[in-house]
């Protein structure tokens, strides 16, 4: 009665833990596609510090669009986001996306979704001065062709504009 | 020893069973702690500061994100701990109306290093109370637990329309804290326009690196080359004054003093009384501020 009662035990166990499965299962599916997308926005940020436009212009979408985070800012459009990289690849040399550190966002479900949040360290030189410590944080999503089809950025934009004025002048 | 293996096997399963973890963390599904930012949130919104009283610890630190808010690659923490979030948020209740914040995207995370952060994406909007201007701001927010309560915040945000207002707010009450530094001056015989620029390129320079607190420096010349006027503008009079140390202690002074000579001297705004006392070796009026705003 005893070996059995204990079976019965062992049983439930691993039915629970086949349920239990499936979710990991669902879990690594979802960690796999945000590994997947979190590898295009790295190449994105390499891109960038390469000041390799057509490579950045390459993980993009068609119909990406780029929330800014300034104030009074307006969306772009992929001709747009481009348009922004260029002015920095212009101003600036050495860019680096510094610190990167990397996480899936997650869909209602509380289930990784696919989509990529990252927090980053820019650095870059301007002329002969070294713009430093311009910390950013971005949510990435992607379609299932892993381009990316929308981008939104929190950061001191402004702080940043009125440095390069002041390093400009310099 | 069958028994023992039966054990270990469910031992084994079970194991098994609560592994769920990925190099991200975990996040909590419809957890208390994200309830209790979205709480918070909510009575922000009605200037309520009696969430923040309990969620945040005493000495919080908030690390604000700002390009000028940098030392050595690191944020430096606001002053004042949770009295000091309390105090600005109600700020922002004096500068703007119907603040309102968008509440859909609050997440919190288990650590694999047993660390427990909630982080909200919103848009903050709110109608400045002295600009009339509706102003909407991208806002990020993610704060560190320790047991119940929030020890650190790091704010992710463009505050340059948070600034505009309270350049409005200041401008209406006349309690700006910047001054002015503004003056009209003749040109020296045999100094031409040339020279002065030469001279102007070298020490804007210098004040540019010396001087943090010096946020406008302007020289103006007349079509006929012999009067110039400044205009200079300090977040505050210690930054005045500082100027004029550093200007006083540098060779620039004699430089200037064999370009111009002072005509006119006007210090703007509302000067402390160290300032009120540099003014007097220059023959500055003072002029406290009676309307409009600084920027």
């Amino acid at each position: 009665m005893k070996k059995l009662l204990l079976l019965t035990v062992f049983t439930s166990l691993l039915i629970s833990c086949d349920q239990k499965t499936e979710e990991q299962a669902q879990m690594e599916a979802a960690m796999a596609l945000y590994e997947q997308n979190a590898k295009v926005v790295h190449a994105l940020f390499d891109s960038l510090e390469n000041e390799d436009l057509e490579t950045a212009s390459s993980f993009f979408a068609e119909e990406a669009k780029f929330n800014p985070p300034a104030y009074g800012g307006e969306d772009l459009d992929k001709k747009g986001i481009l348009e922004n990289y260029n002015g920095f690849m212009q101003i600036f040399d050495n860019i680096r996306a510094n610190d990167r550190d990397f996480y899936p966002t997650v869909g209602k479900n509380f289930v990784p979704d696919g989509g990529v949040r990252i927090y980053a360290n820019w650095s870059a030189d301007l002329g002969d001065n070294s713009l430093q410590g311009i910390k950013a944080y971005e949510v990435f999503k992607f379609n299932e062709n892993n381009k990316i089809i929308e981008v939104d950025e929190y950061m001191d934009v402004s702080g940043l504009l009125n440095r390069i004025v002041e390093l400009s002048a310099q | 020893m069958k028994k023992l293996l039966l054990l270990l096997a469910i031992s084994i399963a079970t194991y098994s069973c609560q592994t769920n973890s990925n190099s991200a963390g975990t996040v909590l599904k419809n957890d208390e702690k994200s309830e209790m930012v979205k709480g918070h949130l909510e009575a922000y919104m009605n200037n309520d500061s009696s969430v923040a009283e309990t969620l945040f610890s005493e000495d919080l630190l908030i690390h604000d994100q700002f390009v000028n808010n940098q030392e050595n690659n690191s944020t430096i923490p606001n002053p004042g701990g949770r009295q000091g979030l309390i105090d600005a948020d109600k700020f922002t209740h004096v500068l703007f109306s119907n603040i309102k914040l968008t509440t859909d995207k609050i997440s919190t995370y288990q650590m694999a290093d047993g660390k427990t952060y909630t982080a909200f994406w919103s848009m903050w909007s709110g109608t400045g109370n002295f600009s009339g201007e509706k102003m909407t701001l991208p806002f990020y927010c993610i704060s560190l637990w320790e047991g119940n309560q929030i020890t650190k915040i790091w704010r992710y945000m463009d505050p340059a329309g948070l600034n505009k207002e309270v350049t409005a707010y200041e401008g209406v009450n006349n309690n700006s804290q910047k001054v002015l530094g503004l003056a009209e001056l003749i040109v020296n015989p045999g100094i031409s326009p040339t020279q002065i620029e030469e001279f102007l390129v070298r020490f804007s320079k210098f004040v540019r690196k010396t001087e943090p607190g010096t946020y406008d420096f302007g020289y103006f010349i007349s079509s006929d080359g012999k009067r110039v006027n400044l205009v200079e503008k300090y977040y505050t009079s210690s930054d005045f004054v500082h100027h004029l140390n550093n200007f006083e202690n540098s060779n620039y002074s004699k430089e200037f003093m064999a370009l111009f000579s002072l005509n006119k001297v006007i210090i703007s705004g509302n000067a402390s009384d160290e300032l009120k006392a540099k003014a007097k070796a220059y023959g500055a009026e003072l002029r406290p501020q009676i309307g409009g705003w600084i920027n």
